[in-house]
């Protein structure tokens, strides 16, 4: 049994003359939640509609669950889950109709399973709802019922928390987290609310113009973060002075000095009793850190072609 | 065969929970309807006269009899099947890049190849339904206008006449629902479905309808006059071929084609 839940080799798709992924090599160990992470444009659906052999690479492999992916693969999909894109659903039947679909080419036997996942998505209220008059968020939860009908062990989400609203979110969040924890689910999403993915992934994937430009665990993250020391006081100039005296080297921005050097982020409390005997106590002092989706900003714009 | 089933019950589910299926059945029953009243005109040549452009068009018909009668079905059938059916194989196939829910039937433990084969299915079994349907609508409607001239071996050669005529039509059906894949919607299968109609006609008008899979089920059901001179063996071979060539390259698409929609 191959350790990786999915792996890439060399996965590339040209279109003409535009390259949508490049030579991508991922790992995705079992149990992991990988997020993959891109603008749009980025490559990261192409490469999830690759994932389940609805596009054929132009080059390389992919490899889900140890068994490599092409068109004709079938009996695989009983172990893996999907939401492609924005959801769909059969608009003239219902949410019970539309799971039943499901059920039916999933193969699967037990009929109470359908209540189950439509429990276990709050979907109740709009059971016999046709899908055409359903809203964008539920829809979005009748995407994710249907991926997980067949309790699938790989999860391929491409933006699941689109359309949900704040409570819908945390409850996906919470239940993908359950399910990674309590049953070893494999979980990879793609998603722009990188707010999210920075409370739920175990690994980030970043990709830009088509290439994994950065993979990170999620402590290694934490690590590779820039913080610094923000620091304001009524008088910067001398503020400034006072720390440069001391050793420091702050950096000012838009009335603000910024410390990084380690001595600083360890002891803010050093900086705060300079400041004071020195007459220029400070206004505000707070250690700051990056947050993901300032990382993958500034990691787009060294790149290039980041918008 | 597992999956076939599995396929064909989500098929099944997905089309007759529809409004399309009611649809056709009520545009293919004004066939027999108007047929019926055509042979109610004709019955009455003083009220013909009188109904002017209606009576003209009843007498294209022929006679108020049976095998007058059973001819205009089997055109009817020909036809009108080839827009109802094409219709219908458009909307099963269309349907599912219209709506975009492709998606959900590419990745899953059900071959595509078994989900292709469940439509072609449905769609056979809802056309042959359609077809058994105006039969007996027909039926009835000629014994209610008691129309003259109905003997065993007439009612024997027309139905045979009739469903073979159907079953010409629905062989054209692979065909449409390659065009509704290419064209990944149903706009590109109807457009074909009326450039074929028109191409049928045309073939048919210069003497090459033997030869115009289009125009096959036409000239066999009689609306462009006796069918014995006009079609030979091989024309129900092209018949085949165009079908079949249709299939296979349907399952090919769904199997190669890269699905972005």
């Amino acid at each position: 049994m191959s350790d990786f839940a999915i792996s890439t080799h060399g996965l590339s798709k040209r279109y003409g003359d535009v390259l949508a992924v490049d030579l991508l090599d991922l790992r995705v160990g079992r149990g992991e939640i990988y997020a993959f992470l891109g603008l749009n444009g980025a490559g990261k659906s192409t490469t999830i509609r690759m994932l389940l052999g609805m596009i054929k690479p132009s080059a390389g492999h992919a490899e889900i669950l140890g068994q490599r992916i092409e068109a004709r693969t079938s009996g695989l999909w009983r172990k893996v889950g999907h939401l492609v894109e924005s959801p769909t659903a059969y608009p003239e039947l219902s949410v019970r109709e539309n799971l039943a679909i499901a059920f039916h080419l999933q193969g699967l036997k037990a009929r109470k399973r359908i209540d189950e996942i439509i429990e276990e998505l709050s979907l109740q209220p709009y059971a016999h709802r046709q899908a055409k008059n359903l809203s964008m968020g539920n829809l979005q939860r009748l995407g994710l019922a249907r991926a997980l009908l067949h309790e699938p062990e790989l999860l391929l989400l491409d933006e699941p928390a689109n359309a949900l609203d704040p409570a819908g979110v945390v409850e996906i969040r919470s239940m993908l987290k359950n399910l990674a924890r309590d049953r070893g689910v494999t979980v990879f999403l793609s998603s722009h609310i990188l707010a999210e993915v920075d409370r739920l992934a175990t690994r980030v994937g970043i990709v830009h113009q088509g290439r994994l430009i950065e993979e990170l665990e999620a402590e290694e993250l934490e690590r590779k973060r820039d913080r610094r020391l923000e620091v304001t006081a009524r008088d910067l100039d001398k503020a400034e002075e006072a720390l440069r005296s001391a050793g420091y080297l702050p950096q000012r921005t838009e009335g603000v000095l910024e410390l990084r050097e380690e001595r600083a982020l360890e002891s803010p409390d050093e900086v705060a009793r300079l400041l004071v005997t020195t007459g220029e106590a400070p206004m505000r002092l707070a250690v700051t850190q990056e947050d993901l989706e300032q990382h993958f900003l500034r990691l787009t714009r060294q790149e290039g072609g980041g918008k | 065969m597992k999956a076939f089933k599995q396929a064909f019950s989500a098929e099944a589910l997905k089309t007759f929970r529809s409004k399309v299926p009611a649809l056709t059945l009520l545009g293919l029953s004004l066939g027999p309807l108007v047929g019926g009243f055509f042979m109610v005109v004709l019955k009455d040549p003083e009220k013909a006269r009188k109904m002017g452009m209606i009576g003209a068009k009843a007498h294209l018909v022929g006679n108020a009899d049976w095998p007058s009668y059973f001819g205009f079905l089997a055109q009817i059938i020909a036809m009108g099947g080839m827009i109802v059916f094409a219709f219908a194989a458009s909307w099963v196939f269309g349907r599912e890049f219209a709506d975009r829910t492709v998606r959900g039937l590419l990745a899953t433990p059900t071959p595509r190849s078994s989900i292709v084969a469940a439509k072609f299915s449905v769609i056979a079994l809802w056309s042959a339904l359609l077809s058994a349907w105006v039969f007996a609508l027909g039926f009835l409607i000629g014994k209610i206008v008691v129309l003259p001239g109905l003997t065993r071996q007439l009612a024997l050669s027309a139905t045979f006449d009739f469903f073979f005529c159907a079953f010409l039509t629905i062989l054209l059906l692979p065909a449409v629902a390659l065009v509704a894949c290419l064209g990944r919607g149903y706009l590109a299968a109807l457009g074909f479905t009326f450039l074929t109609l028109f191409i049928g006609q045309i073939a048919a008008a210069t003497g090459w309808g033997a030869w115009c899979p289009w125009s096959i089920p036409a000239i066999f059901s009689g609306a462009a006059g006796p069918r014995g001179p006009m079609l030979f063996y091989f024309s129900y071979w092209i018949v085949a071929i165009t079908s079949l060539a249709g299939a296979f390259f349907t399952f090919a698409w769904w199997n190669r084609a890269d699905h972005t929609t």
